[in-house]
């Protein structure tokens, strides 16, 4: 069974809420809402470049528009193999933290 | 709306960075954000953002390419260790044979470079000319300078005394020195010569007729560590010079090798003649002529302006038949005035460099082609399990490419090793200095990286490409090219292998025939004492007598030169001599009674000089048999001749011997009878060294140099005792001769090495390729040796190619390379036969040690392995 790793399991989460609208400044500024992580330009294409090669997303080259400086987009949209990936991901994530609420109120050691 | 572009730099660096399909996205990405950010937080904010979105990533970038360089490295490493573990044998030759041949190559080609790099450091270097005719006459260069303004400058320059050899007396505080190389120059060598001042200035340095400029190791073997400007320097207990500067040492690739300086006006104090005398020619001089003139023309105008000066000789006769040539400074020692010089022999060495070098890298291809044959089967075997072709062949160039590579880091760490020995053996100061030579060394390894990439694309390329089951059944193992290619290179092996075996075998019989050729006269037990004090000359008789009384001497003689080497060309007249019967140049020696019996010349007509006889004082001579046939005299004993205005008889013929080198023939040779050596000859004017030779026994040699030094300091008390053993004296001349042989042995010995080398893993290959045949053979009932004939004979056929294209490449290198020798052996069907026959030999024994393995496994063995 393949594992996510948290980032990945990040990145696919954004592109599956962001729909038909994941491209790269939507997917940083999306992930910078929900988890305040400032990702750089580098380290998100290198990820989107490494889930892409997992078949996890693909990639879809959009129109040129004059406002990128004549540069055109390019969209991530999840593939069947991603959104399966991440069912198992979830279902991992609430057998491991089902009845845990009550960490909240724990104590710091 | 977006109208604010991000700064050009910013986006070239992102471009940059970026991977191939991402860069419009991360482009055009930053391109929105950055204006996001300006009508948020305004334009400075924007910038300072951008530089965070870059300067990160950029770390990054080169970080992970400097982790992935070591991850490389890591890689590389345990590649290379794989394949050495796995094939331990081959992979030795490979890299070995690689390896040798790039070291050879780099140490060579760093002497040529040397050798080509003489003079070449003077910062005018190469508007600096010379005159090929060397001997000029005082005047002359300066009346060149002043008629023709394109030459800016010149600076004559005289060596003190005859011979480059003989050494002069300085004396300081009474301690005497013997030292050479003092020049007499014009100041004016300062502006032409590129010299580093270490003390003292350069446009006074020899403004006082008495001024002396010394170079850092003469000043400290003469001062110490004290500061030797203004000291003074007694020079031939005539001379009183003031030390006024001091000269970095001139650097080991020049011709001249200065060692100290005085100023040329002292020319007429020590000739005895004037500056003007146009007459007396022993002066050379440099010129440093304007850019872009044309030598050809200033040459021209030279020889029409010579003529119109007062060039006379001393008869008064006008040298009209001379002519001048302009000679850069560059080719002085590349091209020296009496021909000959290294020229040929760094031409032959680069072509020893070259051959090398691609035999060693042929040999590499032919082992890795044999090598990845054999690993076929590993491949197809590797296919079938799904091993991608781009990562086969990946694999096979990265597994060449190590091993090449491997080879040379490793001949350049050789090359540090060996240098040493290296320079002991070219005699040569050389540096090996990388980061000079930056091109070459990238050169080389670009050569290495090439050789791996060629001889990997066959098995790369050709076996992944083929189906698995094709490459399981060895099927296109047997491709027509193929063969042809490897019959070229083994006929290639084997041609350069047997050149370079008979050239061996030539050069080493040269040397040795030039040893032990008969000299004529004896080197053995024979020591020449050194007397350079000119007053000894008038004692020289009694000097002679006193140690002949010494009981274990058999006999001494004084002369003015030693048989191996007399000189002095002069022009032999006699009384009827007419024009017709031409010019007879004759060399001349000044000799007492004793000289032909210390040296053991054979007389084969007359007698020997005779104190009895009283008609040989008043001039007597002795002459060669090349000067009789020269003067087709059939009796010539008690015939009058004149050289160098000596007058005298004809007493005895002596059998020619080699008074010069054995490059050049016997010429005439004149010995005048003369023990106290006074002549009215301007030439002999400067003469300053003697030598009285002693034939000793054999058995006290310690004893009788005591005695001769201390008869030696009762007549020539002021100068310090030099002695020599003559057979040392006469193997000096030979010993360029002798390095080169041993230089050309070393390395032909490489050369036959690494060729052997790839013979061996040639006729490995072959021989392995037969492993099925073999095995079939033997259950067919052949025997170990019957399968042996079978591979050789096939071998053989190529053997005899390569000798029909080795034997008349052979002969005409070696022709070209005997013909600097007056007396040659003769090139022997013989000698080339046994090249080609050591070769085959060699050939021959790898077949049988190869083959007796392959034979004698068990042959179910073998037949099983496909």
């Amino acid at each position: 069974m393949i594992e996510l790793t948290k980032a990945e399991e990040l990145f696919l989460l954004t592109i599956w809420r962001l729909e038909d609208g994941a491209y790269g400044v939507a997917i940083k500024k999306k992930i910078k809402e929900i988890t305040g992580k400032d990702y750089k330009y580098g380290t998100l294409y290198f990820l989107l470049d490494h889930l892409t090669g997992k078949g996890f997303i693909n990639r879809i080259e959009g129109e040129p528009t004059k406002e990128r400086g004549g540069r055109r987009k390019i969209f991530y949209k999840i593939t069947p193999k991603g959104i399966e990936v991440l069912k198992a991901s979830m279902n991992m994530h609430e057998k491991v933290w089902s009845g845990a609420e009550s960490l909240f109120f724990e104590k710091g050691y | 709306m977006n109208k604010d572009k991000p700064p050009r730099i910013a986006e070239w660096i992102i471009y940059v960075i970026s991977k191939p399909g991402n860069k419009a996205g991360v482009l055009g990405d930053i391109d929105e954000e950055y204006n996001e950010v300006i009508l948020e937080n305004g334009k400075f904010r924007a910038n300072l953002w951008l530089v965070k979105q870059i300067v990160i990533p950029l770390i990054f970038f080169l970080g992970s390419n400097i982790i992935w360089s070591f991850a490389m490295f890591k890689n590389y490493l345990k590649t290379v260790l794989r394949i050495m573990k796995r094939d331990k044998a081959n992979t030795f030759i490979n890299v070995a044979g690689l390896t040798l041949g790039f070291t050879c190559f780099i140490l060579i080609m760093l002497y040529v470079k040397f050798e080509t790099s003489y003079d070449k450091y003077h910062n005018n270097a190469k508007n600096i000319y010379t005159f090929r005719e060397a001997y000029q006459s005082a005047p002359f260069a300066p009346a060149l300078k002043a008629e023709f303004p394109e030459i800016r400058s010149v600076a004559r320059i005289h060596s003190y005394g005859v011979m480059k050899t003989n050494k002069y007396l300085f004396s300081i505080n009474g301690t005497g020195f013997m030292e050479n190389e003092l020049y007499l120059v014009d100041p004016e060598i300062f502006e032409i010569f590129t010299f580093k001042f270490l003390t003292g200035n350069s446009e006074t340095a020899l403004d006082d007729p008495n001024s002396i400029v010394l170079t850092k190791s003469i000043a400290e073997k003469f001062f110490g560590n004290e500061n030797p400007i203004g000291k003074v320097i007694t020079f031939e207990n005539k001379y009183e010079l003031k030390v006024t500067a001091l000269i970095n040492d001139v650097p080991s690739n020049s011709y001249r090798k200065f060692k100290m300086l005085i100023p040329f006006v002292n020319y007429s104090k020590i000739k005895g003649l004037s500056l003007n005398t146009w007459g007396y020619k022993d002066v050379n001089a440099y010129c440093l002529i304007d850019d872009d003139t044309d030598i050809a023309s200033i040459e021209e105008r030279s020889n029409a302006f010579l003529l119109k000066t007062k060039y006379r000789n001393e008869q008064g006769d006008k040298h009209n038949d001379e002519k001048l040539t302009f000679y850069p400074l560059v080719n002085e020692y590349l091209h020296p005035r009496g021909g000959g010089g290294p020229f040929k022999y760094l031409a032959i060495l680069s072509a020893i460099a070259f051959t090398i070098l691609i035999l060693g890298c042929i040999n590499y291809m032919n082992l890795t082609n044999a090598r990845s044959l054999q690993r076929a089967k590993e491949i197809g075997i590797r296919k079938v399990s799904g091993a991608g072709r781009r990562q086969l062949v990946r694999q096979i160039l990265t597994e060449s490419a190590a091993i090449s590579i491997l080879s040379f880091f490793i001949s350049m760490l050789l090359s540090i090793l060996l240098l040493p020995s290296f320079r002991n053996l070219m005699e040569r100061r050389l540096i090996l200095d990388f980061s000079h030579n930056i091109f070459f060394f990238a050169g080389l390894f670009a050569v290495a990286v090439l050789v791996s990439v060629v001889s990997a694309i066959y098995p790369a390329f050709f076996m992944s490409s083929f189906m698995p089951a094709v490459v399981l059944k060895g099927l296109f193992k047997s491709s027509k090219k193929g063969i042809a290619m490897k019959n070229i290179m083994l006929v290639f092996q084997f041609t350069v292998s047997i050149i370079l075996i008979i050239s061996t075998l030539v050069i080493r019989n040269q040397i040795n025939y030039i040893r032990s050729k008969d000299a004529g006269f004896s080197k053995e037990q024979i020591v020449s004492v050194i007397v350079r004090d000119s007053g000894v000359k008038k004692r020289f008789p009694v000097f002679v007598n006193e140690v002949r009384k010494y009981p274990d001497i058999i006999n001494a003689s004084a002369s003015d030169q030693l048989p191996n080497s007399i000189y002095y060309p002069g022009m032999m007249t006699w009384p009827g001599k007419t024009k017709e019967d031409g010019r007879i140049i004759s060399h001349f020696g000044m000799v007492d009674h004793n000289y032909v019996d210390v040296f053991g010349i054979d007389l084969i007509k007359g007698r020997n000089f005779a104190v009895e006889e009283t008609s040989d004082q008043s001039g007597a001579f002795l002459v060669n048999e090349a000067a009789i046939k020269q003067l087709g005299w059939e009796d010539p004993i008690g015939k009058e001749i004149n050289v160098w205005n000596q007058r005298g008889k004809i007493v005895g013929v002596m059998k020619d011997f080699h008074n010069n080198s054995y490059f050049s023939k016997i010429r005439p040779l004149t010995l005048y009878l003369n023990p106290t050596f006074e002549i009215d000859q301007w030439l002999f004017k400067s003469k300053t060294i003697y030598y009285l030779s002693v034939k000793v026994r054999r058995n006290s040699i310690p004893e009788i140099l005591k005695f001769l030094e201390t008869t030696f300091k009762k007549f020539s008390p002021n100068y310090p005792f030099e002695y020599r053993f003559f057979n040392e004296i006469f193997d000096q001349r030979y010993k360029s001769v002798q390095k080169t042989g041993e230089i050309i042995g070393v390395f032909s010995f490489i050369s036959i090495f690494i060729g052997c080398l790839g013979l061996y893993g040639l006729v490995t290959f072959i021989t392995e390729q037969r492993t099925k045949e073999i095995g079939i053979r033997k259950t067919l009932g052949a025997t170990v040796s019957g399968i042996v004939v079978l591979i050789s004979k096939g071998l053989l056929k190529w053997v005899v190619i390569a000798a029909f294209i080795s034997f008349p490449a052979a002969w005409y290198a070696m022709s070209i390379w005997l013909e600097d020798f007056a007396y040659r052996i003769s090139l022997v069907p013989g000698l080339f036969v046994l090249g080609a026959f050591i070769v085959a030999s060699i050939a021959f024994l790898s077949v049988v040690v190869k083959t007796y393995r392959s034979a004698s496994a068990d042959p179910v063995e073998s037949l099983r392995i496909e």
